[in-house]
């Protein structure tokens, strides 16, 4: 009995995690065909819960369309275009990354001036809408070469933070990765003055392919009465980047959630257990979403 | 017509109404439709003034702070559309223009893709995952060859694993840890192809309880694919080979039965001839909760079977007062090429099983056989009372034939607060050693049979409390007997030897309580006790208890950010030695002290200093002479031999795993004082060494560099290292103090790399110089190896390969000797064969030589090696 419990559970979970991993059952809202995808290495310099000093890394894809770009997890980019060999054997470890990472889904350009972002605090995901601001750059000599591609130097100020950038010019566009945008060229690296966040160009792929939106996302459950997996679409959470921000801070923010990140979940919840490759690979998901076991030091991109 | 238009636009729109000048407009393209993301850019002497792009609607707005003095063109870019550029006459000042509608025409503009590779390498905090698929090389077969090829990692001769310098304490399969330190098991016969990542876990825990201390340890963990699991696999080996001997380079002395010649020419013994033949099959399989590797291999090609059983962690060996007092007469394998013959042998078990999460259950057994021989000639040069020097010449044709079965069963649960293990072991070793010598022209008999046993068990406990207290209790218990061991010496008819038998009982009780205090400082109260029992007879009989009860009080410091950490204690112990000849106790502190800094992640200084007291080498209160070998008598000191050791060190390690870069400076400095001294005097051939009872220091410091990178574009790895040591000692003759001096240096690069698809090059240099100062005089060797390779594939699936040692080492202070050693193979893969033409030594060189200098004696050896050989093997996979 114990066993079968444990199957059902380990399906559910994989089925919860396909929440994330959303190709088919997800109803998606093509916002505009791409022009090309870049692909990011994003690393931060943080520490963890017994203060040791860590980098977390994860590769993110910036899919760039006529006024529309979209950051977001390079591997959810691979599931979407079914190329799931790419992925590796393990599904599960670049939830871990994101949710240590505290990564986010990034929409620039849509609706028009608008930005929205995919935000996560399990159990919950938040849709934040805010107004797509630019931050402002300065133009410094000096060049330097990434991924085959000249690119100048640049740097700017964005909602507290003094980002140096390199973009190139042989890519016109003016995306770039998250919500850093608005030069000459494709932002090809990026980093912050205080050596904590990093993006680096790694790939870029040519290609026409949706950019894609969802209003909410598919929650499973089996039914045992059914004997089946149930799908239903949850829309997701409102928030203001303001309420976003401060409710981030404190939670991710707070000194307990490095070694209980579900310290500020009250009530009873759902803790479903699934593991990776081998069995020393636990992951546990609420609502949903991936927890990790112990946090990693908060460290926002956003600091106003 | 167009750019008219836009200049009577410009010109209508120059009425001063704003304080800058602004330049608006919409682009469009041939459809009339607006186009996003154009980039607008005003330029002037190729210099960008102003940019923006145009939003959904195709609209732009370029402002401008200062108006340009010179001509202005107006740059329209986008990815999909062709460039168009507008030129501006001079601007006047809050000029505001209206470009109205640009159209631009499509054009695919091609950009320069970049493919994303699988991720060479992924680090999540400590752990540090590579894709072996990413750094493999098309001749690769096994995991080792793998490995060669990761940033940072070295792979010895012997298969032992390190990480920037330092080696790895543990491997694992799948997070479980199967073999221990016989992990050239899984190494050498896991197909590369099996493997998809190889993760490397910097401070590394062993103990889930202690995950929060600072360590330096490294563990390797390798993740199979999805076709290596859950069903069994593995591979069968079979190879066919003959030497192809040649008169030349006769042995340096007769085999025992064999006679020398009247006119003293000796004849070309000691090449075996026959066939050289290998056999091997393993099996293997790895589910989630079940693991094993279980192989049996046999030959008498290399070390083909024996490599297997190499254990890098040690503890395989049995190792008694009775061998260590008596040693054999191996003469040790040559620094190069291969021994004239071996034959080895090994059959292995190894099982796991996971019992739960946390739990697991695991058997090894094995049993491992080598017989070796080969011949060598050996001058020594030593300094007599007179201060005259005499040489030794002899000749020596060692046999050496070992049986190692060991089983050992271990029960482990190592979960976040608690930590149980219990391993019993079971271990033999059956040496039996005949190193005949030819000296003087004479034949002298040398012969060494030893066995030895060890039965163990060790019991480890640890938990950690909801508040951090961790406390433990081992409790490890051995008993390691020689039963016998006897040593036979024959000259000029007359036999005379050695027998010694030995019993050690140990006992050991540790334990200890760490208790955190606030969030910066942990104290730490280890206690233990030690006894041993021993009993030795050496002809003269020695038996006694030796006690050890000892307190290390210390205490831990982290700083709130737990970059900075400082630990110390004082290692307090009072040694009470009660043997039948002799009582004796005495108080002794063993200070340490063990400091640390992190810059991040990947950048970390360790510095490390202890003060240590060996008190009770049993060994030196034997007071008759042993004789050790022919022409060797060693005499002990009689008194119980003390030692004091002060170590101090430092390290750091910066790497760039991105980047795939990896640094590492070290430096130790190590004071030493004894309270004997070894005197060696000489009388014709014979050697005798006494124990001196007067104290003698030493002093040596350490300096190391070594540093990799990797191009994984080019699949190339490129790695230097250096070392530089000097130091001082004493040594004796006749009672007469000799005070010498020593500094070397060693330097040695390596590169591998692919320039194009079908050819793969790899070198290696090494050089090292060491110089020897005593009295007056000043001893230098140098000894210089270059090797290389070449792999060509003019198939996918074919490696031809190439290897040359070119090596220069000095013999005497004038004289340099050169040897080559060149091998060639053919590899052909299949899909589940690998067929292998193995051409060695294809030079025929058959010495090998070199001298050594310690301090005031000169050793000069000779290695005979095994001669031309062919070889064709194939790998199945099963």
């Amino acid at each position: 009995m114990k066993s079968k419990l444990t199957i059902i559970l380990a399906l559910v979970a994989n089925t919860m995690s396909a929440q994330m991993l959303t190709r088919d059952s997800e109803k998606l809202d093509t916002l505009c065909q791409t022009k090309f995808t870049a692909v990011y290495q994003y690393s931060i310099n943080t520490s963890d819960a017994e203060g040791q000093p860590v980098t977390d890394s994860i590769r993110l894809a910036l899919q760039v369309g006529d006024g529309v770009w979209k950051t977001w997890t390079y591997e959810r980019y691979l599931f979407q275009q079914q190329r799931d060999e790419e992925i590796g054997d393990d599904r599960y470890w670049f939830q871990s990354s994101e949710a240590l990472m505290h990564i986010a889904t990034t929409t620039v350009g849509y609706p028009e001036g608008k930005t929205i972002s995919l935000e996560s605090i399990p159990p919950h995901q938040y849709e934040v809408t805010e107004d797509t601001e630019m931050p402002a750059w300065n133009m410094v000599e000096g060049h330097d070469s990434v991924c085959g591609y000249l690119c100048q130097k640049a740097n700017g100020e964005f909602r507290g933070k003094t980002w140096n950038v390199l973009y190139t010019e042989d890519i016109p566009t003016a995306a770039g990765p998250w919500k850093l945008q608005g030069l000459p060229g494709l932002i090809a690296y990026a980093a912050d003055d205080e050596g904590i966040h990093t993006f680096k160009l790694i790939g870029i792929y040519q290609e026409a392919v949706p950019i894609t939106y969802s209003a909410g996302s598919v929650v499973s459950e089996f039914v045992i009465q059914e004997r089946r997996m149930r799908n239903t679409v949850v829309p997701f959470e409102k928030a203001t980047r303001e309420q976003m921000q401060k409710h981030k801070n404190t939670v991710f923010g707070n000194r307990l959630y490095m070694t209980n990140p579900m310290f500020y979940m009250s009530g009873p919840k759902t803790i479903l257990h699934t593991y990776g490759k081998n069995e020393n690979e636990t992951y546990q998901f609420v609502g949903g979403l991936y927890v990790p076991e112990k946090g990693h030091k908060y460290q926002p991109l956003e600091l106003k | 017509m167009k750019r008219l238009l836009y200049i009577i636009s410009f010109i209508a729109s120059t009425a001063p109404a704003w304080a800058q000048v602004k330049i608006t407009g919409r682009i469009i393209d041939l459809q009339n439709k607006p186009i996003a993301d154009v980039i607008v850019k005003l330029m002037s002497d190729g210099k960008t003034l102003a940019y923006t792009s145009s939003n959904a609607q195709g609209q732009y707005t370029l402002s401008l702070k200062e108006t340009p003095q010179k001509q202005v063109q107006l740059q329209f870019v986008h990815i999909a559309f062709e460039k168009d550029e507008v030129q501006l006459p001079a601007m006047r000042d809050d000029d505001k223009i209206d470009m109205r509608n640009t159209v631009l025409i499509p054009k695919t503009v091609n950009l320069k893709e970049v493919m994303v590779k699988p991720d060479p390498l992924r680090q999540y905090g400590d752990t540090l995952s590579h894709n072996l698929a990413s750094f493999l090389g098309k001749g690769d077969v096994t995991l080792e060859d793998g490995l060669k090829r990761l940033p940072g990692v070295d792979v010895a001769k012997s298969g032992a694993i390190s990480y920037m310098g330092r080696p790895i304490s543990q491997f694992n399969i799948e997070g479980l840890d199967l073999l221990g330190g016989k992990y050239n098991l899984a190494t050498r016969n896991i197909p590369a192809d099996y493997v998809t990542s190889v993760e490397i876990v910097r401070n590394h825990h062993s103990r889930r309880v202690e995950k929060d201390i600072p360590s330096n340890e490294v563990s390797m963990n390798i993740k199979l694919a999805q076709k290596a699991k859950f069903k069994p696999f593995g591979q069968q080996e079979v190879g066919v080979g003959a030497p192809l001997l040649s008169p030349q380079s006769p042995p340096l002395i007769p085999p025992r039965g064999e006679e020398l010649r009247p006119d003293g020419i000796i004849p070309p013994w000691g090449d075996k001839r026959g066939a050289r033949l290998l056999l091997g099959i393993t099996g293997m399989m790895f589910t989630d909760r079940f693991q094993t590797i279980s192989s049996i291999k046999g030959g008498n090609y290399k070390d083909f079977a024996r490599a297997d059983m190499t254990d890098h962690f040690g503890g395989s060996s049995v190792g008694t007062p009775a061998t260590s007092l008596l040693g054999g007469f191996g003469g040790g394998a040559p620094p190069q090429g291969e021994y004239l013959y071996q034959r080895n042998g090994m059959a292995t078990i190894n099982t796991i099983n996971k019992l739960d999460t946390v739990t697991t259950f695991k058997v090894n057994a094995d049993y491992s056989y080598h017989r070796a021989s080969h011949y060598t000639s050996q001058t020594s040069t030593y300094m007599s009372a007179d201060g005259r020097y005499i040489t030794v010449s002899e000749s020596t044709s060692p046999l050496t034939k070992v049986h190692m079965p060991k089983l050992s069963v271990n029960y482990l649960k190592n979960a976040d607060r608690v930590y149980l293990s219990d391993e019993f072991a079971l271990k033999g070793a059956f040496e039996q050693n005949e190193g005949d010598i030819y000296a003087n022209g004479k034949y002298i008999e040398q012969r060494r049979k030893a066995t030895s046993f060890e039965i163990a068990n060790s019991f480890y406990w640890s938990d950690r409390t909801p508040r951090g207290t961790l406390r433990y209790v081992s409790s490890p218990v051995s008993f390691k007997r020689t039963p016998s061991l006897h040593l036979t010496f024959g000259k000029d008819g007359i036999i005379y030897g050695q027998s010694a038998q030995s019993s050690t009982l140990t006992m050991n009780v540790h334990s200890s309580v760490s208790i955190p205090i606030g969030k910066t400082f942990r104290l730490r109260v280890p206690v233990a006790f030690d006894a041993i029992y021993d009993d030795l007879d050496v002809g003269e009989t020695l038996h006694g208890w030796s006690f050890t009860p000892s307190l290390n009080p210390g205490f831990e410091i982290y700083s709130r950010n737990r970059r900075f950490y400082f630990s110390s204690g004082i290692g307090a112990a009072l040694k009470g030695l009660y043997f039948n000849k002799m009582n004796y106790t005495k108080p002794v502190l063993n200070p340490s002290a063990d400091m640390s800094y992190t810059f991040s992640a990947n950048s970390k200084l360790s510095l490390y200093t202890a003060y240590s007291t060996q008190v009770g080498d049993m060994l030196s209160l034997l007071t008759q002479p042993l004789q050790v070998d022919y022409r060797t008598v060693r005499t002990s000191s009689g008194i119980i031999g003390e030692s004091n050791t002060w170590r101090t060190s430092a390290d750091w390690k910066w790497q760039l795993p991105m980047r795939y870069f990896t640094l590492r400076l070290a430096a130790a400095h190590i004071v030493r004082q004894h309270n004997t001294l070894n005197s060696q005097s000489i009388d014709g051939i014979d050697q005798s060494i006494t124990a001196l009872q007067r104290d003698t220091r030493s002093h040596s410091t350490d300096f190391g560099i070594s540093s990799t990178k990797n191009i994984p574009s080019l699949y190339a790895k490129f790695g230097i290292s250096g070392s530089y040591s000097f130091g001082d000692s004493e040594q004796a003759v006749n009672e007469k103090i000799i005070k010498v001096r020593s500094n070397s240096y060693n330097i040695q690069g390596n590169a591998s790399i692919t320039p194009i698809p079908w050819l793969e090059l790899r070198y290696d240099m090494r050089y090292g110089w060491s110089r020897s100062r005593h009295s007056d005089e000043s001893n230098t060797t140098t000894s210089l190896t270059h090797s290389g390779a070449i792999h060509i594939f003019p198939i996918e699936s074919l490696d031809i390969s190439m290897n040359y040692d070119h090596i220069r080492r000095q013999v005497s202070i004038d004289t340099h000797k050169h040897m080559s050693l060149f091998n060639a193979s053919a590899q052909y893969k299949l899909r589940r064969v690998v067929l292998r033409l193995e051409l060695d030594n294809l030079m025929n060189q058959r010495t090998y030589a070199y001298t050594l200098f310690d301090g005031i004696n000169t050793y000069s050896y000779t290695y005979n090696l095994c001669g031309r050989t062919i070889m064709m093997r194939a790998t199945f996979k099963l």
